[in-house]
Order: C-alpha cells, then structure tokens, then sequence
C-alpha cells in the first residue's frame, strides 16, 4: 500500500517538474511557432459597376518563403532560380511599382509582397519612391467627369493631368500586398536564414510569411450587392458582401437659411468648395497632403475670414454663401456627384437647388511645390455660352484685382477642369460660372497623388502656411467684391495660426491641441499619428469617421457663436433645422469648463446616387459606383518553415508509429494471459 | 425494423408501397427498396410473392440509378457554370462563397 502511495507522489512530482520546466506563463504552442507583426496596412477589394480591384489572400491565408528584393538585377534571381516558391517578397518603396509588380503577378511564383518602410537611421526620413509617384489613372475620375464622351475627352489623352500615374490602384491581384513599418522582418528574418549567398539558394529552414487579408466581395458592385441581399434572405447568419464608399459631406451656410425666409433667389449664393479626402492602395495610409489638405485647410481659413464680415454679405444682391466640404472624391466625385443629383433633384424639393448657384468657386492643390504660382482653371463647355463667359470672367477678374502678394494666372479658356468637384456640379447644371484653383497649369505640381506617400514630408516648406494664407485671403476678398462690390477693409485678416495648426493637426498629428479641445479632451486616439483621408465606407446613417467628426466640430468653432449658456442646457438644446449645438473646449487638465457654440454647420450624405437610383445602370458610368469589400482579419505572421521533405518524413514517421502501435496493442491484447497472470485478489472479487 | 420477420405478403405490401412512394419524387424510397428487398427478390428460395417484388426492386433500382444520374449531372452543370450564370448561379445558391465569383 505505502508503495502504491509513493508511486503516486513521484507521478504527481514528476508533472509538476516537467510543467514548471515548461513556464509558467503557459504559451499556447502557435505562438512559440509564429510571431505576429501589427505594424502593417494592407490592401484591400474595392469593386465599382464592372471590375473588382486590389488585393486578397485565400480564405486560410497566402504563405511564402520571405525574399527581400534590394535592386532591380534581384529580381532575375527570384524569377530564374528562386528554388523554393511561392515566395513572399519584401520591397523596398522604391521597387513598388507598376512594372515590377505585374513581373511579379505574371511571373506565378508569389504568394504575396510586402512593401517595407525602414526608417533610414542616418537621415531618419522614410525612403520615400523617386518622385513624381502615382498609383491613380493618368485622367483621374474620367469615367463620371463633366467630359467623357465630347470633343473635350481627348484632351486629357495627350496631356494627362497625371502623367505620373501608374493606374496600380485600379489592378486586381490576386496576392495580399502588406505595406509594413518594420525592420525586424529583414534583419532578423530574412537575412539570418534565406539571403542566397552568392546566388546559391539558402537551405531550410527558412523564415516564411503568412499574409492573410481574405476578401468577401467578388466580381463587381452589383453582384456583391445582389449576393448581400440574397444572402440577407436564406443564410442563418448572413451578412453583406460589400458596402458603398461614403461618408458625409460638411457644409457651412454662412448666414441662416430656413425655408421660412421665404423663396431663395435664383443665381443669389456663393459657393466655394474643397475636397476633403484622398485615396490609396493601404488601408489606413492616405494622408493626402496635397491631394486634400491643403485646399481644404485654405477653406477652413476661408470659413474663418467669411464670418468676420458676414454682416456685409447682404449688402449686395447675393443672399448667402455656402461652404462646402466634399467627401470621397478621389472615388469618382462622390460627395460632389451627390449633392449635385440633390440639389437638381425635384422631389427632395431641396431648399437650395443648382439654380440658386451664382457661382463656383473651387479650391485644389495649392501647396506651392513648383512655385508660388495659382492658376485659375474654368470649363470651356459652359463657357460656349455668352452669358456664362461673362460671368466666369468677371468672377476671375475679381480673383486676379484681388490676388495681394499672390501670382495667378488663369489658364486658357479653351482648356477643360482638371479633375475637380465642379466637374460633377457643371454635369447637372452648364449655367453655373465656375473657378476652379490650383497650384498647377497643365500636369499636376503634386508629386504623389492620391497616394500613400502624399505627406507633410513632401510639401512641407516654411512658405506653406502663409501661402495657404495668402490664397485665403484672396479668395475672401474676392467674395467680399462679388457680394458687397466694395474692396475687402484691410482690418480682416487671415487667422495664420488657425491655418498652421490646422495642417498640423491633419499633416502632422492628429493627437494635437487643436482637436483635443475641439473633442474636450476625449479624442481617443491610442497614439500619435495622423489621421487616413479614405472615405471609407457608410453602415447606416449619420456614421462620422474620425476625420469627418472633427472637421464638423472645428467648423462649427469657427463658425459659431458662444452662448451663455452651461452644459446641460447646450446638449440639451433642439438642434433644429437651422442650428447645431456644440459643447466644446472642456479640458479636465487645464481645468477649462468650456463653451456652447450654436453653429449652421451641416452634413449631408456623402454616398452615390447609384445606390438610391432603382434599375441604376452600373455600366454607364453616370455617378461612383464603389464598393469596398467586407473581410474579416488582417493579420501577418512569420515562422520557420521546414523542407517539404523534413515535412513528409515526419509525417510518415509519425504514420509508422501510429501503425506500429496498433500492432503492439493487438499482440498485447492477444497474449494478455500469459504477460498478466491473473493475481489471486482478483479472482477473489 | 427487421423485415425478415415479416410474412411474405407484408413484405410484398411494404415493398410496394415504397414502390409506389418514390413516385412522389422521394428517389430515397427506391433506393433503401433495392437495397433492403434485394435479398428476398433474387437470393431468397422461390416464394409466391417473389416474382412481384423482384419487379419492384427492379424497377426502384432502375428509378434511383435514374435519379442519382440526374443528381450527379446537375451538380457538374451547376458547378462548371454558377459563376457565368451570374445572377441566376447566385439565386440558386443557398450559400453564396465569399471571395470568389
């Protein structure tokens, strides 16, 4: 008995060892196997009326033997030896390219690429590609623009607006594309087991990757909609396939506009607008510096300068003015496509139509990148009619008599718009005398546009912010003459600080002063960084996206009043047709109690019309159609791959063993008679 | 249930009333008749009823491999071709894949 209790004790002894040899902390074996990387952005499905572009990775996951791609000459050694496909390659920004990656997609051996953003330790900048750099088509949103099929599309052909552009936004790949921050990946990974040495393969093990970034949606936006629907019905668990990009447009009515001021004047209201988006392959990665920021950072000091003098505007015979931010114009004008389709819409009965536009005035990239020069871009098709070339050359003579310090020039009528908001607006309604302004004549100034690189690295300059201030300024001024007919007073000035921490809050980090007070404090963002431009996607109504909620609360500082009134009473207040109310400022740290702003800023629904529209036609091109595809994970894990034929050894092994553990059991059952005499306490039970 | 404790004409009555409920496009009944009165239709020594439930597993067979031939045929068609019928591969789908057109 004392011998079965010690035998007892050493077992329970002899596990408790082995389990404390173990750790305690009880790692689960796949993460002794794979070690996560969470600093990447990856690419992603998007779908318009007819083709699906971007990345997906198979539904476990694309795996591949990790190899790094320095130069060029390396990809001949991947492609002619390269012995261990599928591959993941590794690339430097600068080999991220239109050629490189249709080598590498036609080429059958690679299971995915990752674009790796190392840090150079000596200058600590991001090796940005050689500029200039574009992942957008060549004649950017052509499909849904004001000339897609008159004598005025053929000019784009023979002198692109962005001739950089490589059209690798709009490729389909069937391979996950990762773009990480991360140098471990090389050092510790690829250069300690796979560098082929002097063009000899390495041997195994190898370090591996797994990309997993599986895509729902397929085909093209009708199908994934229709497949959502159908699935909506029969599946136990259904969900959609993909949703439409949108997100909100912001808008300011300078002065209060309610239905019960009686009709609105037709051809009575100023309008100027930015875009407030950009575009890029990376989820996550679209700064839009020059693609967005910088017009849209002009506006915002526009908005400002406005509300100093808008007592003046009724002065002359314009009633208001209108401010407007679009979103998701980098998908094929959709913010701008649909307040347009709103506004020449008859049964939304909108309170302000296209008739009620005296004029346009847009404002593009305006960062001074070659030069301080502005360009005052307009629409040749409007301007065939007299009326409306009269009044698009007062609009610019009243630009160019009240440029300042600025140089402007406006660009030859018989030229189109280059891609702009006003494309969508001039597709509706041709009455409507139009400016578009911009910091460049013919090809884009903006090295990367709509793309990832598109950053404050790249336009940063010390004459930024007073340029911006100076195309504010101008345009203000030049507002003031067109409502009051009188020169702009010198005593309004540009708020140059707004303008610099504006773009530092959008350029620079979004973690900053400025935001933080406008959120009281609550911005919730984990870390510093910047903010993605990307329109994303709309689930449901009134879903702000980060950026979005910001800009509304910034303008609505900019353009409310302060009330005398505490908190409870602000947020409770109706926020009614004309007025929003916004409690901000409210700092715990700084003990700042804050302040009520009553604001007419408002938003509308930054989604196309084609997905109001019944029987909407997909293919003809007349509003976006872009849908982003819905998927589950994005994750990225290295590990040590083993040969196959490592692999398949230990397989059998393991199969020999099971088998002959099969025998020894049957030959022990079989002889148990002779191997276990039958004890004499047994027989007595 | 056991049928061989069953007289002979019961079995003729089950066997033919699996018969005739295949009819009712239920190809299941014919194959569990061909399968499960296969043994009193060919191996079992002659008894009165046998003639006529032979007749029956005969004809179930005949009807279930008849059956099994269409099954087969249409999923190839539906397979090879959900994809390019596009909208109608989808509404005959019950799970649509992901990913995949």
């Amino acid at each position: 008995m004392a011998n079965i209790l010690n035998v007892k004790i050493f077992l329970w002894l002899s596990f408790s060892v082995i389990f404390l040899a173990n750790g305690l902390n009880g790692d689960r074996i796949t993460e002794k196997i794979y070690q996560r990387i969470d600093e990447g952005f990856s690419c992603f499905r998007r779908l318009n009326g007819t083709h699906q572009i971007g990345c997906s990775s198979s539904q476990s996951g694309n795996v591949g033997v990790v190899h790094y791609l320095e130069k060029k000459a390396d990809f001949d050694w991947l492609l002619e030896t390269g012995p261990d496909a599928p591959y993941v390659v590794l690339l430097p920004p600068d080999l991220f390219r239109r050629e490189h990656l249709m080598t590498l997609k036609n080429s059958g051996k690679i299971a995915g690429v990752v674009v790796l953003n190392q840090t150079d330790t000596i200058t600590l900048r991001n090796p940005a590609p050689k500029p200039p750099y574009s992942n957008d088509l060549t004649c950017p949103n052509k499909i849904t623009g004001l000339y897609k099929e008159d004598a005025f599309s053929s000019y784009c052909e023979s002198n692109p607006w962005n001739p950089a552009g490589d059209g690798l936004l709009f490729e389909d790949f069937k391979f996950p594309i990762y773009f990480i921050n991360e140098t471990k990946l090389n050092q510790s990974c690829y250069h300690k087991f796979n560098r082929p040495i002097e063009g000899t393969p390495p041997s195994y093990p190898l370090c591996a990757i797994e990309l997993k970034a599986f895509m729902w949606a397929a085909v093209d936006t009708p199908t994934c909609l229709r497949r959502g629907r159908l699935n909506m019905m029969f599946n136990p668990q259904p969900s959609e396939y993909c949703d439409p990009l949108g997100n909100v447009n912001i808008f300011v009515p300078v002065l209060a506009a309610n239905k019960s001021d009686g009709p609105v004047a037709n051809r009575s209201i100023i309008f100027v607008s930015a875009r407030m988006d950009s575009a890029s392959i990376f989820d996550g990665l679209s700064v839009g510096a020059d693609s967005a920021i910088t017009g849209m950072a002009t506006l915002v000091a526009i908005t400002d300068m406005i509300y100093q003098f808008k007592s003046n505007i009724r002065d002359g015979d314009i009633q208001n003015v209108f401010l407007v931010f679009f979103n998701g114009e980098a998908f094929d004008y959709i913010g701008s496509g649909r307040m347009a389709y709103d506004m020449k819409n008859p049964s939304q009965s909108p309170l302000i139509g296209l008739e009620h536009v005296k004029y346009w005035i847009e404002l593009g990239s305006l960062a001074p990148q070659a030069g301080t020069k502005v360009y005052l871009h307009t629409d040749p098709k409007s301007r065939n009619e007299t009326e409306v070339d009269t009044k698009v050359k007062d609009l610019i003579n009243i630009l160019l008599k009240n440029r300042g310090n600025l140089t402007t020039e406006s660009v030859d009528a018989s030229i189109p718009l280059p891609p702009a908001s006003l494309q969508s607006i001039l597709k509706k309604d041709l009455s409507i005398p139009g400016v578009f302004i911009s910091n460049h004549k013919s090809a884009f100034t903006n090295q990367f546009y709509n793309n990832e690189w598109d950053t404050f690295q790249t336009i940063s300059s010390y004459k930024l912010s007073k340029h911006l201030a100076e195309v504010a300024r101008t345009v203000s001024a030049s507002i003031y003459e067109l409502a009051t007919g009188k020169q702009m007073p010198s005593n309004f000035q540009v708020n140059e600080t707004l303008v610099e921490s504006t773009l530092e809050c959008y350029l620079v980090n979004a973690n900053c002063s400025l935001f933080n007070w406008l959120l009281n404090g609550r911005s919730n963002l984990a870390a510093e960084g910047v903010l993605p431009t990307y329109v994303g996607v709309s689930h449901g109504d009134g879903a702000y996206k980060a950026l979005s909620l910001r800009t509304r609360h910034l303008l609505a500082m900019i353009s409310g009043e302060t009330l005398d009134i505490n908190k409870t009473g602000c947020i409770n207040s109706d926020h009614n047709e004309i007025y929003h109310y916004y409690w901000l400022g409210e700092s715990e740290s700084n003990n700042a109690s804050g302040t009520c702003y009553r604001s007419t800023v408002k938003t509308s629904h930054a989604v196309s019309p084609a997905f109001e529209i019944e029987n909407y036609d997909w293919a003809s091109g007349e509003y976006s159609s872009w849908t982003e595809s819905r998927w589950e994970t994005f994750s990225v894990r290295i590990f040590l791959k083993a040969s196959s034929l490592q692999a398949v050894s230990i397989f059998v092994f393991g199969v020999v063993v099971l088998l002959l553990s099969f025998a020894v059991t049957y030959w022990v059952e079989t002889n148990s008679v002779l191997l276990f005499p039958a004890s004499p306490e047994a027989v007595a039970c | 249930m056991d049928i061989e404790r069953l007289k002979n004409d019961s079995k003729l009555v089950l066997c033919r009333k699996y018969y005739y409920g295949g009819f009712a496009f239920l190809p299941f009944l014919w194959t569990i008749n061909a399968f499960w009165f296969s043994r009193d239709a060919f191996y079992k020594p002659h008894f009165e009823e046998q003639h006529q439930i032979r007749q029956y597993v005969i004809r179930s067979g005949i009807g279930a491999l008849v059956w099994l031939v269409i099954f087969i045929s249409w999923t190839c068609v539906f397979q090879i071709n959900r994809a390019s019928w596009g909208e109608l591969g989808d509404q005959l789908s019950f799970v649509i894949p992901r990913g995949i057109p």
